[in-house]
């Protein structure tokens, strides 16, 4: 039941918000911060974007289908798994692969397991709760992987003499990396752990206020908000350490050398 | 450790630093490598620490090649010419890689034996080790580097940049601790090993090793 009338958003009241953009635009300009021309083509591709998506959404809800909710969920990981590999400047080797393979598998599995063990759905593909799960998930954890890879690189790089003096001291190659591992991968966790501590104290998180606005009681709007928030500790937790460890073992040959 | 270089060749894109090189390196001896600067001196050391990989040739250690790289490279210590020094105590420092193999750190009074060898000017095992001057990290890496027991202890530019202390101090203690070791040191100046005995001295070029 909703205690509150839902906020309903015309086109042309959706449209006046853009005037805070051009403010904003406008102000960049007289800073000359030279931000103006990716704010406004990001919040063009904000407005399109997310209009296409829920334009889209409205179909697939209407018509479950396994294959549909599958194929939403791949394009969004393809589409994370790009984000990514183009962010890490001068990889050492191609990401693409690696990332997207390790977030398909992870993410599905995790997805899956808290739709049919937790929330007990329907069926596992519950487009309603499959791909909006899904797509808060890769959008908190890519963020999460990024961070963890950029961190790893530059270490392998800034630390070398560490890893290399570990290696000299006859460590495993898993042993030797160990700290870098953990320094990348706490990196990539720590923002969502802040979250955790921060929410309902210092914000209201996008997803529960859009769900206030929506028309949702807010008691239960929280209930949905600490169910996501939870997922997404996880899923930036296990992003993170399994895409940094399957990169970091990829790193060396079989001598235990650094191949590049 | 008997060290045998077969064929060795090093060209890193395409440029030849040295190639085909051969040598063995008997089990105890003592050795200096000299030569210019960029003759790839210290890359031949960390091709036999294993650390990185010659282009092509082969380094036969005690008969075969190293299966177990984690082994051979505890028991052949490159000593590097800045160690890298973890930023943690004295102790610690010497005691992290034993701890790591399961191997019995020495006693207090023994690690104070070794310290007061190598360190007249006194050293504090809870003493942070970041702190050290580069001539005491060089030490301290050389004894923990010791307290491993390696079977070779391969010495990269020993005296570049070390204050003429620090230089006595590292090379007596090699030469009065390590007999039981195949020491090889590299260096692109002249050392003040003449008075040594035992001690074969090699003049590294492209074309391979030449006795001095």
């Amino acid at each position: 039941m909703n205690l509150l009338l839902a906020l309903h958003i015309s086109n042309l009241q959706l449209l006046s918000f853009s005037l805070f953009v051009l403010l904003t635009a406008f102000v960049s300009y007289r800073l000359k911060l030279g931000l103006e021309k990716s704010l406004l083509i990001g919040s063009l591709r904000t407005y399109v974007q997310l209009l296409a998506m829920g334009f889209a959404l409205v179909y697939i809800f209407r018509y479950p289908n396994p294959v549909i909710s599958l194929a939403v969920y791949i394009w969004m990981i393809f589409w994370a798994a790009r984000i990514i590999s183009n962010r890490i400047e001068n990889p050492p080797f191609p990401l693409f692969k690696i990332i997207f393979v390790t977030m398909l598998v992870s993410y599905l599995a995790l997805n899956i397991i808290s739709l049919g063990v937790f929330l007990r759905a329907d069926s596992w593909y519950a487009p309603e709760i499959f791909i909006t799960i899904g797509g808060m998930i890769v959008g908190n954890s890519m963020n999460a992987v990024a961070v963890s890879l950029d961190r790893f690189f530059a270490d392998l790089k800034n630390r070398r003499e560490e890893l290399e003096q570990n290696l000299l001291f006859g460590m495993k190659v898993k042993d030797a990396m160990n700290d870098l591992v953990r320094d990348a991968i706490k990196a990539g966790m720590s923002p969502s752990i802040n979250n955790l501590a921060g929410v309902g104290l210092v914000f209201i998180p996008g997803m529960m206020t859009g769900q206030i606005l929506g028309g949702e009681d807010p008691l239960n709007a929280a209930k949905y908000q600490i169910m996501i928030m939870l997922i997404i500790c996880v899923s930036t937790a296990l992003g993170s350490m399994l895409v940094v460890s399957q990169v970091a073992k990829k790193c060396f040959n079989k001598r235990g050398q650094v191949k590049f | 450790m008997k060290i045998e270089l077969r064929d060795l060749s090093f060209a890193p894109q395409g440029k030849v630093v040295f190639s085909q090189l051969n040598y063995t390196f008997t089990s105890n001896g003592n050795y200096l490598i000299q030569g210019p600067s960029g003759c790839g001196k210290s890359s031949l050391l960390t091709f036999i620490s294993s650390l990185r990989q010659a282009s092509s040739g082969q380094i036969i250690i005690d008969g075969q090649e190293p299966v177990n790289f984690c082994e051979h490279r505890k028991n052949c210590q490159w000593l590097r010419q800045t160690p890298y020094i973890y930023d943690k105590t004295v102790r610690e420092n010497l005691s992290l890689a034993l701890a790591y193999h399961q191997l019995a750190i020495p006693s207090d009074d023994e690690l104070k034996k070794h310290l007061q060898y190598l360190f007249p000017e006194g050293l504090d095992l809870e003493e942070r080790a970041m702190e050290l001057s580069g001539g005491q990290k060089h030490r301290l890496a050389l004894l923990r580097s010791y307290l491993l027991k390696p079977k070779a202890l391969l010495c990269d530019e020993i005296s570049a940049g070390l204050d003429e202390k620090s230089r006595q101090l590292s090379e007596d203690f090699i030469f009065n601790h390590c007999n039981e070791m195949t020491v090889i040191f590299v260096s692109h100046i002249q050392e003040s090993f003449e008075s040594r005995e035992n001690f074969t001295r090699l003049l590294m070029s492209k074309e391979g090793f030449e006795p001095l």
